[in-house]
């Protein structure tokens, strides 16, 4: 299958009054086409800012490293080495690659319409009349259920509800017809129902509009119900890599391991949850070695909180950041 | 039911607020937010309240503890001495009620001064109660840090100092200072990481137990509702829809926007996977302008002719000893599809 987007090494850290912030490193991965790759992971594991180094829309404290290898058909090229402010990028986003980010109160401009946020992207990526443009924009509406579309083009962003305007967002997104869509937290801010809602959507647009996307959550039941294939990260390292019925069935990493642990399921009244110990570091003072050792319930003094794990290939797709799996790991 | 075991009871509560128009501010309507709800928590357990955002759960909490009056109803607490009337009691009296009654917020980055220190902001209470003060005040301080999983030497820092996972300790340690009977939780892990929200839950768990507290416990996520809670109440535009225990409710719900729910939840198990069902359409109606009869007609799948005409009454579906109330004018009728729990 062919990749959409690979990325390779690519390492964040910010410049900060505090000191470099390094908050991620070495993360590599493929996006294949028409899938849905989930990347889950706690407040600060550097999920979130994959996303905006993948749209060139980091701050301006931000130093980046490696590539990002965007395969648009006929060409790669690789997004890290473009300038963040040229023309050559603001085509890419929108049309290549669009995103939907988590709070949709607060991604809209609440003096213009939903019919200028839609406009203006739609103008940004097709030569078409002021007329058709409406056509194309009220079509999206339609696509992404909105009932009574040519209402709802003339309202302004605080007349509509979460879900709604959820629904407009995902329609702006995938109005350039984007072979991948990053979707950042997308349901997290809404009720159950309307999260249901919304994932039963997207998941129907990716089949309809043919796209991959990225699907950034820290909660283990959106990925499971959404994800073909799963990253799970801590603390800017990528612990592991697998499909999403091997990665549910047969976890390795300790710490996939401990977070399907710790999540309530149905059916298990009254009991205690195995919580993971300990809170997630701070990045100024990231641990040695592997990042998750001092919360590890495998931990192995003078290994684990001295050298930094290598990524291991367990069989097939699944890939595994730990000491405990394979020789080949103690080799290198 | 066994009446000497019950501890808070809730008859008839109902909150409406005005909507106010033009420059005299005449009232045109109200949003009835909280609807007529009826309840009771029986001593040393839980209930939980779930719904849609807006459907008036935390308007019930803030209702009991008296932080909004109520427009009508009885809000009754059974205390070892007295039986005081939450909803009727007089302004200056509702010290009693803070006793007893505490609240554990849903943002721990929002409901924590940061000028204060956590010495003064778990101390608090106990000052203004005049329990304690000195370096008694600061034992105590430091007794309550313990038992919430804190190091004592932390009360002089202030809250920036810590993560969330530890604020949300700290305020359940406010909560406690006045050894309250009740503690409401509105969303107390909503706004935490996944790991961490294992910890509170079962820090709320041993406590529960080890102080013998009853919970009104606020979500909108139901595997932690079921985790926790040892009765449900559904509720939807400010009336509650259904009411059962916890076991009961998730195995066989009779209300279709309980079933509705249930299905939502992602479960995090990839060979379940709800691609075949389809989610409930549209969205909570403006409490403002409620549609008629049953509330939920407009949403549901099994809604008849007489939906759209009458409020469905609240009735008892007894199952056995457990009580099963639920208003839906289908309610014996339909078999919904509930959740296997053991």
């Amino acid at each position: 299958m062919e990749s959409v987007l690979e990325v390779k090494n690519l390492g964040i850290s910010f410049e900060l009054p505090e000191g470099t912030a390094d908050v991620l490193e070495r993360v590599s991965f493929t996006v294949r086409e028409n899938e849905i790759l989930g990347l889950v992971g706690e407040s600060g594991c550097g999920k979130s800012v994959t996303a905006l180094a993948i749209l060139g829309i980091l701050a301006k404290n931000a130093r980046v490293r490696g590539e990002i290898l965007l395969n648009t058909g006929n060409k790669t090229i690789d997004i890290l080495k473009l300038n963040p402010k040229g023309e050559e990028l603001r085509q890419i986003r929108g049309k290549d690659i669009s995103m939907v980010f988590q709070e949709p109160a607060a991604s809209f401009c609440q003096v213009y319409t939903i019919a200028d946020h839609l406009i203006e992207a739609i103008n940004l990526h097709k030569k078409v009349s002021k007329k058709e443009a409406r056509e194309i924009a009220i079509d999206m509406l339609a696509k992404v259920k909105i009932p009574d579309p040519q209402k709802i083009m003339d309202s302004y962003p605080f007349e509509l509800s979460g879900g709604m305007l959820q629904r407009c967002m995902i329609a702006i997104a995938l109005s350039g017809n984007p072979k991948l869509l990053i979707a950042d937290e997308p349901s997290t801010a809404l009720d159950v129902t309307i999260q249901a809602q919304i994932l039963y959507l997207m998941k129907e647009l990716q089949r309809e509009f043919q796209s991959s996307i990225i699907l950034i959550t820290h909660d283990l039941g959106v990925i499971a119900q959404m994800a073909d294939r799963v990253i799970v990260m801590y603390l800017g390292h990528i612990v592991e890599e697998a499909g999403v019925y091997e990665l549910f069935k047969s976890p390795l990493h300790p710490y996939t391991k401990a977070l399907l642990r710790a999540i309530p399921k149905f059916g298990e009244r009254k009991m205690r949850l195995e919580a993971i110990a300990g809170v997630v570091p701070d990045p100024y003072n990231l641990p040695e070695g592997c990042r998750f050792h001092n919360r590890c319930s495998n931990f192995i003094e003078g290994i684990c909180n001295v050298r930094e794990p290598e990524e291991i290939k367990v069989d097939g797709e699944h890939r595994v950041k730990c000491f405990l799996y394979g020789e080949g790991g103690n080799e290198q | 039911m066994n009446n000497s075991s019950v501890f808070l009871e809730v008859k008839d509560l109902k909150k409406y607020f005005p909507i106010k128009r033009g420059l005299f501010g005449k009232t045109i309507g109200y949003v009835k937010a909280v609807d007529g709800v009826d309840f009771f928590i029986n001593k040393g357990e839980t209930l939980a309240l779930v719904g849609e955002s807006g459907c008036g759960k935390t308007t019930i909490a803030k209702t009991i503890l008296r932080a909004l009056d109520p427009t009508d109803g009885d809000v009754i607490i059974h205390l070892d001495s007295q039986t005081i009337n939450a909803a009727k009691i007089d302004k200056k009296d509702q010290a009693i009620l803070r006793k007893n009654i505490q609240m554990i917020f849903q943002n721990p980055f929002t409901s924590l001064n940061p000028r204060m220190k956590v010495r003064d902001i778990i101390g608090e209470p106990l000052y203004v109660n005049k329990i304690a003060k000195g370096g008694e005040l600061e034992d105590m301080v430091g007794e309550l840090m313990e038992k919430v999983g804190l190091r004592p030497e932390y009360m002089i820092r202030y809250p920036h100092a810590f993560s969330g996972g530890q604020r949300q300790r700290i305020v359940i340690a406010r909560a406690l200072a006045l050894k309250p009977k009740l503690v409401v939780c509105d969303e107390p892990v909503a706004a935490l990481d996944v790991s961490i929200r294992a910890q509170i839950l079962n820090l709320l768990m041993d406590l529960q137990e080890e102080l013998d507290l009853t919970y009104l416990f606020i979500s909108h996520d139901l595997s932690v509702v079921e985790h926790i809670s040892d009765q449900v109440a559904v509720m939807y535009l400010g009336r509650i829809v259904e009411i059962a225990n916890t076991k009961e409710l998730f195995e066989s719900p009779k209300h279709p926007y309980t079933e509705k729910l249930l299905e939502a939840v992602p479960v995090p198990d990839p060979e379940v996977r709800m691609d075949q069902l389809k989610p409930l359409e549209g969205e909570v109606p403006d409490p403002a302008n409620p549609p008629s009869g049953c509330y939920f007609h407009l949403r549901c799948p099994y809604a008849g002719e007489i939906c759209e005409k009458e409020y469905p009454e609240i009735t008892n579906l007894k199952n056995g000893e457990s009580d099963h109330l639920v208003a839906c004018h289908f309610a014996s009728d339909l078999s919904l599809r509930g959740i296997k729990i053991t």
